[in-house]
């Protein structure tokens, strides 16, 4: 199945557009070339098959360091992993060390690292980009084997344990500080939830202002989106095929355009 | 000490002095002698500074706020000296005090003068005189007030060194009254002032560099020393680097998301000047610098963007936390659309790869008005005399929507260009 397809299936594809390649390597596209692309809405979707599509491709890497942009790439890591994450969840904190590999951009893959991990009772694989990560709890959350009336209080249970604890004005009344999902009536595989699927999240006010979650390949997973901040104004959008070269930063670190 | 000089009565065996007193002349008449108790030593045991700011806290190890006010007495004898921090072109005045031995010496006049060659950070030796003249001196301890009598610095300059004090006496010569040890004058334009928010607080650190800053800008003019600070920054970026230690924050220099604030705001951001900052950071680190070191003029960290309702330039203050288009969207035909400033050429159609052209909010600058003058600094990214051409630092106002391209790439539309700048 292809990746194209793959979207086709999962959520449709909306679009069609035919742009250009740059005559550099500007970025910049027209709309007037042939070359087609197709564009979807459900970037949710999209980042999940394109993991499935960098499944066939990892290389250890014990120490993200030796990335080209390695000191960097895992700064952010540990960044955005602590502030997404419990302590239990936390691929940094993890004992034993959490088996991390890299895998590489591809044409339609970005740069991601996942990590391999546990914590009694879970066991975890974290898949992490310059936009995202996704903590699938591959074992100890078990919520299809539960009765379908029980499983949103799974869902719930599990969240408060490896999530951060939703800030107050997201968690509403609860004073347990739940994470707001919005849940659909069933949960079976294949099932998406979110706090609030109307946020944009490089638009949305701060990380926690949306937070999805869903199932997938029989395992639940959180996914998280790393809302970048600059008090200078300017609106941090990376290059996810260039996260791990440090290239997706060069934009953001050159003195400006004038 | 002993006295060195002039030429005292001569004295008795108990030290006291004859002095022929008025009466009778000599054919026989009495004659009234008494002795007068010799001042045989003067040494200064205090100095108190009664010009300075005395605003300054005593943390000189780190960029925090914290610390206590340098305490009164600077100096006593023993102990090297407070730093002070004063006022450039203001007379700087001292309160000696001396002890004068034996405690029950008689009363004399004396001049007092303090010999201060001071040393520049660059090892220039810079020579001023404090006095005191007509000061009564008796046995036991003195008080007296003595000002700089030579010209007093007129830029702002770090001083340091020792100052030797001597008192010529009219009656009992001259005394070595010893020295004041290891003064360190931070010479200000005026009085410092707090920065506003995460900047505040006026120490021996920030003060410090703040005076040494200010110096080599090697002018007294607000808008050159603010216009020398920000180019200390080689451009900007927004990229954290692990150089600089987390718990700065850097390059924004101030929490968000999770992260806990410094309490040092913007300062540290010169000692990691190679791993440079975020514009907005390295204005309020200009700010607070020349806040620090009081230099004249208003002050603000503010943000400058279009509206695109109408086009018009607004402006807002940064520390309120004034967003620009931040939050200005709008939603057409099921898509949000995202208003914004774009820093290159773009066209209504063109998807834009992440990074590729540059999108902006609002400019962030240090607006300075001083001497009937107003410019905005933009922490390296241009100057400007008005709001207005401070917009033209961009090359669009827009609007754009995101799309995800099957492959996962997250791009930009330009969905429509309201206004271009040239």
């Amino acid at each position: 199945m292809t990746g194209a397809s793959i979207v086709a299936s999962f959520c449709g594809i909306l679009a069609l557009a035919a742009i250009s390649q740059p005559p550099q390597t500007s970025g910049r596209k027209s709309m007037s070339n042939s070359s087609p692309v197709e564009l979807t809405d459900d970037f949710i979707g999209a980042w999940l098959n394109m993991i499935d599509r960098a499944q066939t491709s990892w290389t250890p890497q014990p120490d993200l360091k030796a990335l080209p942009d390695g000191a960097a790439v895992q700064q952010d890591s540990e960044k955005w992993c602590g502030i997404f994450f419990s302590p239990q969840a936390n691929p940094r904190a993890a004992n034993p060390v959490a088996l991390i590999a890299t895998h590489n951009a591809t044409a339609d893959t970005a740069d991601i690292i996942r990590y391999d991990y546990a914590a009694t009772p879970f066991r975890f694989r974290l898949y992490e980009t310059v936009d995202f990560a996704l903590l699938s709890i591959e074992e100890g959350a078990d919520i299809l084997s539960l009765s379908p009336e029980k499983r949103v209080s799974a869902v719930q249970a599990v969240a408060a344990q490896v999530l951060q604890p939703a800030p107050p004005h997201n968690a509403g009344a609860s004073s347990e500080r739940l994470w707001p999902f919005a849940f659909p009536k069933a949960i079976e595989d294949g099932a998406r939830f979110s706090t609030d699927e109307s946020q944009i999240p490089e638009a949305m006010p701060t990380w926690a202002s949306r937070v999805d979650g869903g199932l997938r390949h029989g395992h639940l997973y959180f996914l998280c989106f790393k809302k970048r901040e600059s008090g200078d104004g300017r609106v941090i959008l990376l290059n996810s095929h260039h996260w791990f070269d440090g290239a997706a930063w060069a934009p953001y670190r050159q003195p400006k355009r004038r | 000490m002993s006295g060195d000089g002039g030429t005292p009565p001569v004295a008795n065996p108990s030290g006291r002095s004859s002095t022929r007193v008025a009466g009778p002349s000599r054919s026989g008449a009495t004659v009234h002698v008494k002795y007068r108790k010799k001042i045989t030593q003067i040494q200064l045991t205090k100095l108190t500074y009664k010009s300075d700011h005395h605003l300054m806290l005593d943390n000189h190890v780190d960029w925090l706020p914290t610390g206590s006010l340098y305490t009164k007495p600077e100096w006593t004898i023993g102990t090297s000296c407070n730093p002070v921090s004063h006022s450039m072109n203001q007379v700087i005045t001292l309160d000696l005090e001396f002890d004068v031995q034996p405690p029950d010496a008689d009363p004399d006049i004396g001049d007092i003068i303090g010999k201060a060659p001071l040393k520049t950070p660059d090892s220039t030796t810079l020579y001023y005189t404090f006095a005191a003249t007509y000061q009564k001196f008796k046995g036991g301890t003195v008080q007296v007030t003595a000002t700089l009598r030579t010209v007093a610095p007129d830029h702002v300059i770090r001083l340091t060194g020792d100052i030797a004090w001597s008192v010529t006496t009219r009656e009992n010569g001259s005394f070595d009254a010893g020295s004041s040890t290891g003064h360190d004058h931070f010479i200000t334009m005026s009085t410092p002032v707090n920065a506003p928010t995460r900047e505040a607080g006026i120490t021996q650190r920030r003060m410090r560099m703040s005076v040494t800053r200010v110096a080599e800008a090697n002018s007294n003019d607000p808008h050159a020393i603010a216009k020398y600070l920000q180019n200390r920054f080689h451009g900007y970026t927004l990229k954290t680097d692990p150089a600089v230690p987390a718990k700065y924050n850097h390059p924004q220099y101030f929490a968000h998301q999770g992260q806990t604030e410094s309490g040092a705001g913007a300062w540290p951001a010169i000692e990691f000047v190679d791993q440079t900052a975020e514009c907005q950071a390295i204005i309020r680190w200009v700010r607070a610098v020349m806040l620090q070191v009081g230099c004249p003029g208003t002050m603000s960290v503010v943000v400058v963007w279009a509206d695109p309702s109408d086009g018009k330039v607004k402006e807002g203050d940064w520390d309120a936390g004034v967003g620009g288009l931040l939050s200005v969207q709008k939603t057409v035909n099921g898509k949000v659309w995202q208003a914004t400033l774009a820093d290159d050429n773009v066209e209504e159609g063109d998807l834009i790869e992440y990074g590729s052209v540059g999108f902006n909010n609002f400019e962030a600058c240090l607006k300075l008005t001083y001497g009937g003058k107003t410019m905005y600094y933009g922490g390296g990214a241009g100057d400007y005399e008005t709001k207005e051409k401070v917009i033209t630092a961009f090359t669009a106002l827009i609007w754009y929507s995101w799309v995800t391209t099957s492959d996962a790439k997250r791009m930009v539309r330009i969905e429509k260009v309201v206004k271009t700048y040239d």
